[in-house]
């Protein structure tokens, strides 16, 4: 019988993760020989990013991808945002690949919130930092610095090196760096690039502190009620999205940062300033460890020795 | 009987807006103190944007149903205020009963979503980390209060209670 | 598609049901049949999720910034001042109801609410000085509308908050047109009254008088350079703008007027709670009808209509413009905005139209939709206030609206007169 899946994401028509959701919606047809048809729904139209997991977990929606960590109360959906666990985006994507210790776990967790995840899609770098007027290297840079934040870790890490975060939906940032109402924010630099930011914010810091990783959830119920061909085919384009997001988010990290180059300073950090951040960052780990129980903390560790 | 029954949904509405000026108290609050904590003090505070987003919440639908008994929900009555008063009381009542059954259905999302919400760990992506099913009950709570409130009102529009003057604002600002 | 669905919204809303609910139910049901019942199951989190967000927050504080200063009756300290400066030129009543509205604009978000405190205010004065009764009923509703140009504005925060637009640039981008609006309001008195002797002019303040009114009312007029200012130069956002004037509003009313006193607390709070609910509970019902709008793919059929017509971004300004004067006459504000933004926002991105510039078109094509009748709110409250029949003011206020729509001509003309000042922000 045929299956049409609705699949809901949250960033623009023109982002490569859409692009990227499009892919696995082609590859599903093609590896099902027709029988399920993906529709994609970018941009947040059908549901925005807090309402996903809920969506999916209900029913309500068949398949959603938003960032790990936007909802629960599960030490593993933050492991993204401990800061400077990933070395690179190359670590990241080893990290996560569908199949190894960090996606098993993450699917055995899932299986508890009703939801089966087909794989990960990369965004890229997610915490670097457009600025109005400093470039952020040495910690008294961040002194009294108001800085916009996503998150909790995020915030948190932010407190520790000195700065103030702010809220604010992310349609007000330009124009608070551009009037001064803070200072910069924490993005990505293909946001930067995307949301035009480098016009107020001249200084944009390469910290890569934290990469973003957005899981492709399914409604766990509406995955088993599949074929057994069906499934592994849906898994099967999973890791290959996976596997094109990976190089395309790259790419266009890097094609930002050349952009960001002619348009303003940038800086990117030396791996001997990342380990002075690093150092100083500690307590977001312990923060992170007081939530997190023996699996997720080995997880780390498995992560690490990468 | 109908009579005190109307007389209670009042107080329980009434006391849900007592709630809901709170939740004005609280955005007030958590807004101003988080400018002043930034400029004065040079630090943001963890609570104040989760904070202010739970009290705009509580305003939208606690004081719903109050805002109904003052008859203060916006209401097109190009055509109706044209009719009978005969066929106005029985369209009235009719839209309050249907009006009545989408709030039953709200009711019972509400309630499921609290529940799944339970099941999903969900917490808020602030640094405050709260269980999210906390502020989501208000949901189910705002729309149990508004369901007795249009059945109230369709008790009145049949004639089968009568209100003593209804508790009118003053002179409420109007929104736009 | 769009045309069958506002239709079927017209029919359900004259039943009188709230509106809220009625978007509820017809967004409910377009989505029960297009995913069956699940659809049943996410009413819970979208309604939760529909006031997820910081600029939100922003209008339950200024609709309580403006009810403060209502009670206080700052409408009136600021009329007295005005007055004293241009009451004895010719129409010189006429000019100051203009300006005060103007000032009054710049510290409410809402136009019903600035043209019921002229109302109060500047309606008797007027008549008991031999102005004619319907150029006194359409110049107080016309004048009053400029509560939600001049920024802050409500019906902005939430184009704003739909289209994901910096607010503090809708807000910028209010201000000019708001001040070409009250020159030309001023301009039409000034030729009125010269060409119409009837009215008696006011006996010319004495400079002591003058100066000790302004004075006294300068408490008032810092609160517009606050919140306008604050904005402008980035010391805070716009919904930190609006607690910190709710915050000065406080003080000036209780301790430096005293005209608000700490046991009217309650009721100021338990009106504002009201008319933040009533907006609020309508706002989170339509993103249910929003839903179903994503659903339908409305918007898409909407862009194979522009495209099969061939129609510029010109034309199609000028056809929204026409349906929503058209949805204005039957419509109330709000619903309005949540009925056409969002079906419209995503032909407008695809069309190239600056979505600044339509906000300003959007919202003066609002100041119409207030005045004109059947459903005009502006025109209930200041029929409500002169006690007179609602045809009389009707009448009144048709030169007014030839006006409206003359400077929402030359908006859509000169697009720089709106753009310049919100381009030009550090
Ligand atoms: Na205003
Ligand atoms: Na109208």
């Amino acid at each position: 019988q045929e299956v049409t899946l609705r699949y809901a994401g949250t960033l623009p028509a023109s982002h490569h993760m859409t692009d990227g959701q499009k892919l696995f919606a082609k590859l599903v047809a093609e590896k099902t020989g027709g029988q399920v048809k993906v529709e994609v729904y970018p941009s947040g139209q059908l549901y925005k990013a807090h309402d996903i997991p809920t969506a999916v977990a209900s029913g309500a929606l068949d398949i959603g991808d938003n960032l790990t960590n936007v909802w629960t109360a599960d030490a593993i959906s933050e492991l993204n945002d401990l800061p400077f666990l990933f070395r690179d985006a190359r670590h990241a994507a080893k990290a996560w690949a569908p199949g190894g210790q960090l996606f098993e776990a993450y699917t055995r967790k899932m299986a508890k919130r009703r939801m089966k995840p087909l794989g990960v899609m990369f965004f890229g770098s997610l915490f670097d930092f457009s600025m109005r007027d400093r470039a952020l290297v040495k910690l008294e840079d961040f002194k009294g610095a108001k800085i916009r934040s996503y998150g909790a870790l995020a915030s948190e890490a932010l407190r520790i090196l000195g700065a103030s975060p702010v809220t604010m939906d992310p349609g007000e940032m330009y124009l608070a760096i551009q009037s001064g109402t803070i200072d910069g924010a924490i993005t990505g630099v293909s946001s930067i690039d995307s949301r035009k930011l480098w016009e107020a914010g001249k200084e944009t810091t390469v910290a890569q502190v934290a990469f973003g990783v957005f899981a492709m959830n399914m409604n766990l119920a509406k995955f088993n009620s599949l074929s057994e061909k069906n499934q592994k085919a849906l898994l099967e384009a999973g890791r290959e999205a996976f596997e094109w997001s990976v190089d395309e988010s790259i790419a266009r990290d890097q094609k930002s940062t050349e952009f960001l180059r002619t348009k303003g300073n940038v800086t990117i950090l030396t791996p001997e300033q990342k380990q002075a951040w690093a150092a100083v960052l500690g307590p977001v780990y312990t923060s992170w460890g007081k939530r997190a129980d023996a699996e997720d903390k080995a997880l780390v560790e498995w992560v690490k020795g990468l | 009987m109908l009579k005190l029954l109307d007389r209670v949904i009042g107080w329980i509405s009434l006391a849900a807006a007592v709630l809901a000026i709170a939740g004005l108290a609280c955005v007030f609050v958590s807004v101003t103190w988080e400018v002043i904590a930034r400029s004065v003090f040079g630090h943001a505070t963890i609570w104040s944007n989760e904070f202010s987003i739970y009290g705009v919440i509580a305003i939208a639908f606690l004081g719903a149903g109050y805002v109904l008994r003052l008859n203060g929900h916006l209401e097109v009555d190009l055509i109706t205020s044209r009719l009978s008063p005969r066929l106005r009381n029985g369209l009235g009542a009719a839209t309050d009963l249907v009006a009545a059954v989408f709030c039953a259905m709200v009711l019972w999302s509400g309630i499921s979503f609290v529940e799944l919400s339970q099941i999903l760990g969900a917490v808020s992506v602030g640094e405050l980390r709260i269980p999210l099913w906390i502020p989501q009950s208000i949901i189910p709570v705002s729309f149990c209060v508004l369901m007795l409130e249009f059945l109230a009102r369709s008790l009145v529009r049949l004639g089968l209670v009568h209100r003593e003057a209804a508790p009118v604002a003053a002179d409420p600002v109007l929104p736009v | 598609m769009a045309l069958t669905l506002i239709v079927v919204l017209l029919l359900v809303l004259a039943t009188g049901i709230p509106i809220g609910i009625g978007l509820g139910i017809i967004g409910l049901g377009v989505a029960v049949l297009l995913d069956g019942p699940h659809a049943l199951s996410m009413l819970g989190p979208t309604l939760y999720a529909a006031n997820n967000s910081f600029l939100i927050t922003a209008i339950p504080l200024f609709v309580l910034m403006s009810e403060i200063l209502r009670r206080a009756g700052v409408t009136e300290i600021l009329f007295e001042a005005v007055t004293r400066w241009v009451g004895h030129l010719p129409g010189g009543l006429g000019v100051s109801t203009v300006v005060t509205s103007a000032i009054g604009a710049s510290i409410t978000g809402s136009s019903i609410a600035n043209a019921a405190s002229m109302a109060m205010v500047a309606m008797k004065p007027m008549l008991d000085r031999g102005y004619d009764r319907r150029l006194t009923f359409g110049l107080i509703a016309a004048s009053g509308t400029l509560g939600i140009l001049i920024p802050p504005s409500i019906p902005l925060l939430l184009y704003g908050a739909i289209t994901d637009q910096s607010v503090g640039k809708l807000f910028t981008a209010g201000l000019v047109p708001g001040i070409v609006l009250t020159v030309m309001l001023i301009a039409y008195v000034v030729v009125r009254a010269i060409t119409d002797s009837k009215y008696i002019p006011l006996p010319k303040a004495s400079w002591a008088d003058r100066w000790a009114q302004t004075r006294y009312a300068s408490g008032a007029l810092v609160l517009p350079v606050i919140v306008i200012g604050g904005i402008y130069f980035g010391i805070f956002t716009a919904t930190e703008a609006a607690g910190i004037g709710v915050l000065y509003s406080l003080i000036l009313t209780l301790l430096i007027y005293r005209t608000l006193k700490l046991r009217d607390l309650f009721s100021v709070f338990m009106d504002s709670m009201t008319t933040s609910c009533m907006i609020l509970f309508l706002v989170s019902c339509s993103v249910i009808l929003g839903h179903a709008v994503t659903t339908l793919q409305i918007s898409q059929s909407l862009m194979s209509i522009i495209e099969s017509f061939d129609l510029s971004a010109t034309m199609f300004v000028l056809a929204v413009m026409v349906m929503l004067v058209i949805l204005g006459c039957i419509l109330e504000v709000i619903s309005v905005i949540y009925i056409v933004v969002p079906i419209l926002y995503p032909a407008m991105v695809a069309l190239d139209i600056d979505p600044i510039w339509f906000g300003i078109l959007f919202v003066i094509n609002m100041e119409i939709a207030l005045v004109t009748p059947p459903v005009g709110m502006v025109l209930y409250v200041v029929t409500g206030i002169a006690k007179r029949p609602i045809s009389e003011v009707i009448s009144g206020v048709m030169p007014f609206i030839a006006l409206l729509f003359l400077f929402l001509g030359l908006m859509i003309a000169f697009p720089a007169i709106v753009m310049t000042l919100p381009e030009s922000i550090r």
